[in-house]
């Protein structure tokens, strides 16, 4: 009796957390290709963005860089208008290094949470498993996260959306100029009051 | 000939070594040169100057160059504006700290931004001298053909968290800091060149808003 006011229980909860999809679960066919990430892939390349960031209605502004090092390696660096390094991160698909990080930012979940936001934004390709082809969308599921992506009329890449199976985590929105060089890119995280906003720079 | 040519390339490469070179400071010298130093900031009534401001970072191939100018009028008065990239400037006055990132203004309270202030305060202390006289630093004093160097080295672990060493060049014979170098403990570092330096020209309070 009691094993069966659990299963029920169970039940219940189950159906009530719907699979997140940003645009109806009906409109994804199963597909194998590649979705490109073009914005931070060229092999030493160097771009200065202007970065202010939110967070619980505070501000925080500098010069941001993210340049891909090697094959595997990005390394990510935020400063101070004032020119002292904030933090400095090496991140490769599989594992990241902090190579200096201010002591007020010094913290695990602050340090993850860079981490995870920079990691979807510097990631070169991501396996697309499914296709939605009315909203140019794609849906790539790599370990349990799930990446929606959508790309622009010109198929450029234009929001990373990161979620858990039933909701968002955080999305990374790109603007490319007509050159399809990134322009302006924000992440904006929906459980925490955080967002980031980068807008290139002459450098 | 060939001796004449190896001879000449070494007289050049002796000289240039010789120009670069850094030798200690004797303590007569070292004496003389704080007492300058001291005197001539306690002297500063207003300071103006233009500056370069050039971020090193190892794995970039260049320096991320901003400029801009700074006005200063003691007690109580400084504006760090840049110019380039980006308009950015921050206000130090009555105990305040405003900032205009590219026309937004913001006030920040220094009681809740010790550390921000701190460090702000170091920077700017650095161009006049004033640094000398505080006592959180160990220095040292050096000088090449044509400057006089002081390397400060912070006491406490709290300001050895964000700076490791601060390098005060001095050009020719001014007992103001013509450049001056923020080495993080990272190896990293910015440097800051000042240019059109007017000491004591009048600047109106008015100068010091957004």
């Amino acid at each position: 009796m009691r094993h069966s006011v659990f299963s029920i229980l169970l039940l219940l909860f189950l159906t009530g957390c719907k699979v997140y999809y940003p645009n109806g679960k009906e409109n994804y066919s199963a597909i194998d290709t590649v979705v490109q990430n073009p914005y931070f892939s060229g092999l030493n390349e160097e771009r200065l963005y202007r970065a202010t960031i939110h967070f619980y209605g505070k501000e925080l502004t500098g010069m941001f860089v993210a340049k891909r090092i090697s094959q595997d390696d990005h390394r990510i660096v935020l400063t101070s208008d004032l020119g002292n390094t904030l933090f400095d991160i090496t991140i490769s698909k599989d594992h990241h290094q902090v190579n200096y990080v201010m002591q007020d930012l010094d913290r695990k979940i602050i340090l993850n949470t860079l981490v995870k936001d920079f990691k979807a934004l510097t990631q070169i390709s991501y396996k697309a498993d499914y296709q939605n082809l009315i909203n140019n969308q794609f849906l790539s599921i790599l370990d349990g996260q799930r990446y929606f992506l959508k790309t622009n009329d010109q198929g450029n890449l234009a929001i990373i959306e990161i979620t858990s199976t039933y909701k968002t985590k955080f999305e990374i929105q790109f603007k490319p100029d007509s050159l399809g060089k990134l322009d302006s890119f924000n992440i904006k995280h929906h459980g925490i009051k955080l967002k980031m906003d980068f807008v290139n720079i002459p450098f | 000939m060939k001796t004449k040519l190896i001879l000449l390339i070494f007289s050049l490469f002796h000289f240039a070594l010789t120009n670069a070179q850094e030798t200690a400071m004797s303590s007569a010298e070292i004496t003389s040169f704080k007492q300058t130093v001291i005197a001539e900031a306690q002297k500063i009534k207003t300071l103006k100057t233009d500056f370069v401001q050039y971020k090193h970072l190892d794995f970039l191939s260049k320096e991320i160059t901003s400029s801009g100018s700074m006005l200063l009028k003691n007690p109580d008065k400084l504006l760090w504006k840049y110019n380039t990239p980006i308009q950015y400037g921050i206000l130090f006055k009555d105990n305040k700290v405003l900032v205009n990132d590219q026309g937004k203004k913001n006030k920040v309270d220094l009681g809740n931004n010790k550390k921000f202030e701190k460090i702000n305060k170091m920077i700017i202390g650095s161009i006049s001298g004033d640094l000398f006289a505080a006592n959180d630093f160990t220095i040292t004093f050096h000088k090449n053909r044509n400057q006089r160097i002081a390397k400060l080295s912070p006491k406490t672990k709290d300001l050895s968290a964000y700076i490791q060493t601060i390098i005060l060049y001095f050009n020719d014979q001014q007992s103001t800091v013509s450049e001056v170098q923020l080495i993080e403990p990272s190896k990293d570092y910015t440097k800051i060149v000042f240019k059109n330096k007017q000491i004591n020209h009048p600047i109106n309070d008015a100068s010091f808003s957004f």
